[in-house]
């Protein structure tokens, strides 16, 4: 692979690679604001310059300058030489490279860090970007100098409203038109632009549209400072108090990879943000996506029902005891889900066998939207998880089809999702219990719901349209008096009278190896133990 | 020294001047392009135009024949010409002169430049206020299509040319050739980053060379007489300067004008026997030699040039009023020689004003593209109206050459450059003065830009008009 | 109402298409055009000419307010611009400007209350060598006196 030094660091590149994409890829970080990853280079905000040293057979372009001269009481000119954009300049094999270690590179980030403040309100404490606004955190390590403006800054609008998600500050907006661009070149919907020119400028949405679509949370995402803020997310925390997850978003088949934001201390849910990924979701998620962090509190169940009644999880398990407890356990037929994790599927996979059951189906939620950015039809997390575990099982549509025939008596399931509404067969059933994080058409049929804990209250992992098996981890506390499902399934087992092979979840997961399932991606860092 | 010409401006003045008949009948007019056109190959166009040494005379004074070499032909892509004709530069008044007397000049010049490069077609910019030289050159394109000098054919021969001209919308940065290339394809007039250049990636996505107006406009006459003997005709042929170019002369003289000169007129000619000497004959104080980017010359500065190898050297200690003005010697002033307009300012007016009114024209005109410029811009005009106001601080004062120095080679385009080099000049050339504005709180409102008596108003009336607001 | 051009203009349209391999190079002349028929960009113009030219609308808004000759609101009947910047203010635009203002009894950026006069401060217009100047809408008036300055204001109030 060819190199090129960057302050004396041997740094490898692809052909193609910008130097601060190669630096970055090496683990270097030379600051900016315009540069993304995932677009295109403007290279207007100007803080990523660099000395590029010229070859040996050629001279350095410098510039004239003056400096004060204290001793003269004059000026004094002085030369320095013409810098260069890292995001521009593509990576050359041998080139050297000064940022740290130049002195005219470290003036020009502070001079450039001092324009970009020159006007700003510097409003920090009502600023939700605080705390994770480069602004900041490059004013620390690249300018430190006091305020030389002291006069009214230039004012623009404020709180504008670009749409139902968005809200733009212009004065806060460093014009470095990521969100533009990102419109642009990821979204395929070029409604932002900028208007006038100079220190005037501001971002605008097209004339009679607002910023709609399904990604329009991602313009808030690539904002480097607080000019554009998450109407979901306004005012609603300080992301110094936040944790983070590693996890993967359970909107689609797609698999999107998240950070997933909480309160520790209240055990609140604040946002997602997307997590890079190349392979999945690259550095994006959906609007929907985005939002289903909600999905945490909404629509779930908290504690254990019997014929819809809240109860205690021990009468629930009782209650399952006495429906399932005299049984042919061969005869139960067991419903996995496309919206649980692997680990949960397993579980009540292994139970089956336990069982000597054969009948098998799988459920999971109705197809829906897609497009060719990220959103896939299919709206599980598992599907593919699901399909490798058990290749044989039969549809839902098959279940109620046994169900109306009779064939099917007793069924444990997983979930409350079900591709159709219409579940009228279910009602012939003598007994269903289902092990459900969410309300649906299953736990609106079930005798029995013992109550799951959601996909971020308990490691998990999750197979997704491109067979890429992904961790994830732990996040919030399980709502209420819910648990991981596979620690529900083993419960329940207990109770009509199987002994459960597993206990932990590192029994579940040494039984995943065995299984026919794609290996697993390198656990993340942080996964949590249960 | 002082050679004027008149290869361009012999139509000048002439009744009709700006008609083909004219420039046929006085000028030879479409003779050179016929030549080109009938007997040389793209290669020997190209060689030829090298040796003529035309340096660009938009303002950086890069050699045509040299950009022209870039040209390399493109599979799949054509080539085009552009034409820059946004003339804008405060100061610069004579594009707009050869397209109103001249426009056939530019015609013909396209036709030659087109064939040397190997487009077909070529745009002329023009900023939109400049109706007339738009409609002069439109009607010249009208003319030399019905008589077939554009077109299929042009001379007999199988390589069509065609002319358009393309319109502005009023912003000065589109004068930078690749945001004139960004305006000339329907967009914001943001300049683009280079690497790639328009000899790789112009207009349209296609290989492009973006020369100015006077540049092509010069052509014909060079290729007329051929390039070499065209060169010749400037003082400073010796360093790679050649041929004739049109001179501005404008402020504190008494006779302001665009002349034609052979390259390498100095400064005190300009003045004196181009411009009349300076208004109400008072002591010449400062110029801004090409453009207001182009830093200011004070009136009394002496050339250092010790070195032997300079090409100032045989001028070392003597006023730079004496110097023959071109790309290179203007350069070895700590200056440009720029679009070659002078500004001339008399004793009296005040460099804090000056650059004030600078100033704003830079903010004003700013794309705000990319943050130093953006911002660097205001900055310095606050400043500037701050010390004008009375209320600048030493401290700010002294904060003016750090603004500037932090857009210098900073930003994405020469915008910047043209922003601080001014400015720089100004502080560097004046600093007592701008001090003495912090002192004197007052000294702002006494400042002029006029020379008493020679102004817009008569001394009374100005009162007069002052005591009526 | 939206907008539509003359028939007169639409002709020229077709021949702006002409001259351009795209037809977003048609953009800032056939604001011109649309300009030169309603006074000034309004959202309906720009609505007609993303619509003509297939451009996304924020791009022709972009465009639009770049450009300083495109109007965003409704302007006077005529445009006058002085030339305020450095040769011109060396030949006394200052005085020109303050002149015009106290003669039309309004500020630059304003128009007159009968609607007939927008007077405006323009950036070097290339007449440096015969300043001061105003432009009125498409014609110069050069090396300006207050008598010269009388006489087109009283044409333009006529």
């Amino acid at each position: 692979m060819p190199t090129f030094k960057l302050d004396g660091k041997t740094i490898p590149f692809e052909a193609g690679d910008s130097i601060i994409r190669a630096a970055e890829k090496a683990g270097v970080e030379i600051p900016h604001y315009c540069y993304h990853a995932g677009l295109s280079s403007p290279a207007n905000c100007r803080m990523c310059l660099v000395e590029i040293l010229p070859a040996a057979n050629q001279r350095a372009m410098m510039l004239d300058i003056v400096e004060w001269d204290e001793k003269l009481g004059d000026y004094k000119a002085v030369r320095k030489p013409k810098l260069q954009p890292s995001c521009q300049f593509m990576a050359t094999e041998g080139q050297e490279v000064l940022a740290e270690t130049s002195t005219h590179v470290i003036e020009a980030r502070a001079g450039v860090q001092e324009f970009l403040l020159l006007n700003h309100p510097v409003d920090c404490p009502i600023c939700d970007q605080a705390g994770e606004c480069k602004l900041q955190d490059y004013w620390l390590e690249h300018q430190k100098t006091p305020k030389r403006m002291h006069d009214e800054p230039v004012h623009k609008p404020k709180a504008v409203s670009f749409g139902d998600t968005i809200v733009y500050d212009a004065e806060r907006c460093v014009m470095c038109t990521r969100c533009i661009r990102f419109m642009d070149e990821v979204a395929k919907d070029p409604v932002l632009d900028m208007r006038e020119r100079g220190n005037l400028k501001e971002v605008i949405v097209a004339p009679g549209r607002k910023l709609e679509g399904h990604y329009t949370l991602m313009t808030e995402h690539v904002c480097p400072v607080g000019a554009l803020t998450s109407k979901d997310f306004r005012f609603k925390a300080r992301v110094w108090f936040l944790k983070t997850a590693k996890t993967v978003c359970q909107g689609c088949a797609t698999g999107c990879n998240a950070h997933f934001d909480y309160d520790p201390r209240s055990n609140k849910a604040l946002r997602y943000r997307p997590r890079d990924n190349e392979a999945v979701n690259k550095y994006w998620m959906c609007d929907e996506g985005m939002l289903s962090y909600r999905d945490v509190t909404s629509n779930r169940v908290p504690g254990a029902l019997v014929g819809g009644k809240p109860v205690k999880l021990d009468r629930a398990l009782e209650d399952a005891k006495k429906r399932f407890g005299s049984v042919q356990k061969s005869s139960i037929a067991f419903v996995l889900s496309a919206k649980h994790s692997l680990e949960d599927n397993l579980a009540l996979f292994e139970l089956a066998e336990l069982c000597a059951s054969r009948a098998l189906y799988v459920t999971g939620a109705p197809d829906g939207y897609s497009d060719d950015i990220l959103i896939h039809a299919d709206k599980n997390s598992n599907t593919a998880g699901v399909k490798n575990l058990a290749p044989e099982a039969k549809s839902f549509a098959d279940l109620l089809a046994d169900a109306s025939a009779g064939k099917v008596t007793h069924v444990i399931a997983l979930g409350g999702a079900a591709p159709t509404e219409e579940v009228t067969a279910l009602g012939r059933l003598e007994g269903l219990v289902t092990i459900a994080a969410h309300e649906g058409p299953i736990t609106g049929a079930a005798h029995v719901v013992l109550p799951a804990a959601a996909w971020i209250e308990s490691s998990g992992t999750f197979v997704n349209a491109k067979g890429m098996r992904q961790l994830a981890e732990k996040g919030t506390e399980p709502l209420g008096a819910s648990e991981p499902g596979w620690k529900l399934v083993g419960k329940l087992a207990v109770a009509i009278g199987v002994e459960p092979s597993w206990t932990t979840l590192k029994d579940v997961r040494s039984m995943l190896v065995a299984t026919s399932v794609p290996p697993p991606e390198p656990p993340s860092a942080e996964a949590s133990a249960e | 020294m002082l050679k004027h010409t008149n290869y361009l401006t012999k139509v000048y003045g002439v009744k009709d001047g700006h008609t083909l008949a004219v420039y046929e009948r006085e000028a030879q007019g479409y003779q050179a392009a016929k030549k080109v056109l009938t007997s040389m190959t793209r290669e020997q166009v190209v060689d030829e135009a090298k040796k003529a040494n035309i340096r660009g005379r938009g303002g950086a004074g890069f050699p045509m024949g040299v950009k022209w070499s870039f040209m390399r032909p493109h599979a799949t892509k054509p080539a085009y010409l552009v034409l820059n004709a946004d003339e804008g530069e405060p100061g610069t008044h004579k594009d707009r002169t050869l397209m109103e007397e001249n426009p056939h000049s530019v015609i013909e010049g396209c036709i030659i430049g087109c064939y040397g490069i190997g487009a077909h077609v070529a745009y002329i910019y023009v900023r939109d206020e400049l109706h007339l030289s738009k409609a002069r050159l439109e009607a010249a394109i009208e003319e030399a299509r019905a008589k077939g000098y554009l077109g299929k054919t042009p001379f007999g021969k199988a390589y069509p040319v065609d002319v358009h001209v393309h319109t502005g919308a009023g912003a000065y940065i589109c004068g930078e050739e690749t945001s004139l290339l960004n305006s000339l394809e329907g967009r914001r007039g943001e300049p683009r980053l280079k690497p790639p250049f328009p000899a790789q990636v112009g207009a349209f996505g296609c290989p492009t060379t973006v020369n100015n107006l006077e540049t092509i406009g010069i052509v014909p006459s060079a290729f007329l007489m051929g390039c070499e003997e065209f060169s010749k005709l400037s003082a400073l042929h010796a360093i790679n300067d050649g041929g004739v170019r049109l001179y501005g002369v404008n402020g504190h003289v008494k006779k302001p004008c665009v002349v034609e000169l052979a390259v390498g007129p100095t400064l005190r000619e300009l003045v004196y026997d181009v411009g009349g000497g300076v208004l109400g004959d008072k002591p010449l104080w400062a110029i801004i030699p090409g453009g207001s980017s182009t830093p200011v010359l004070r009136a009394d500065e002496l050339v250092h040039a010790p070195d032997e190898k300079s090409p100032l050297h045989e001028y070392h200690g003597k006023s730079i009023l004496d110097v023959p003005l071109g790309v290179d010697t203007a350069r070895g002033l700590g200056t440009m020689l720029g679009t070659c307009c002078i500004t001339v300012m008399a004793e009296g007016t005040s460099p804090v004003a000056a650059m004030q009114n600078l100033m704003q024209f830079y903010r004003h005109e700013s794309c705000g593209q990319c943050t130093p410029c953006r911002e660097g811009s205001g900055w310095l005009v606050r400043i500037c109206d701050k010390l004008m106001a009375g209320t600048a601080t030493m401290a700010e004062l002294d904060t003016l050459h750090s603004v500037a120095n932090n857009i210098m080679g900073n930003t994405i385009c020469a915008f910047g450059e043209g922003t601080a080099m001014p400015a720089l000049g100004f502080l560097k050339k004046f600093r007592k003065d701008f001090e003495a504005y912090v002192r004197d709180s007052q000294a702002g409102k006494r400042a002029t830009l006029v020379v008493e008596g020679e102004s817009f108003l008569p001394p009374s009336a100005n009162a007069g008009a002052q005591a009526a607001e | 109402m939206p907008f539509e051009l003359s028939p007169d203009r639409e002709k020229k349209l077709t021949d702006l298409l002409g001259r351009y391999p795209t037809k977003m190079a048609a953009c800032i002349p056939l604001l011109h055009l649309c300009q030169e028929q309603n006074g000034w960009v309004s959202e309906d113009v720009v609505a007609f000419v993303s619509e003509r030219l297939e451009l996304p609308p924020a791009h022709v808004q972009g465009v639009v307010t770049f450009y300083s000759l495109f109007n965003q609101k409704p302007v006077g009947k005529h445009q006058l611009w002085v030339c305020r910047t450095l040769p011109c203010a060396l030949r006394g635009a200052g005085e020109l400007l303050h002149y015009c203002e106290h003669k039309l009894g309004i500020h630059a950026g304003e128009t007159t209350a009968d609607g007939k006069i927008t007077l405006r401060t323009a950036e070097c217009l290339a007449s440096c060598g015969t300043a001061p100047m105003i432009q009125v809408d498409k014609t110069y008036h050069e090396n300006l006196t207050p008598e010269k300055v009388d006489k087109i204001l009283d044409d333009l109030r006529r």
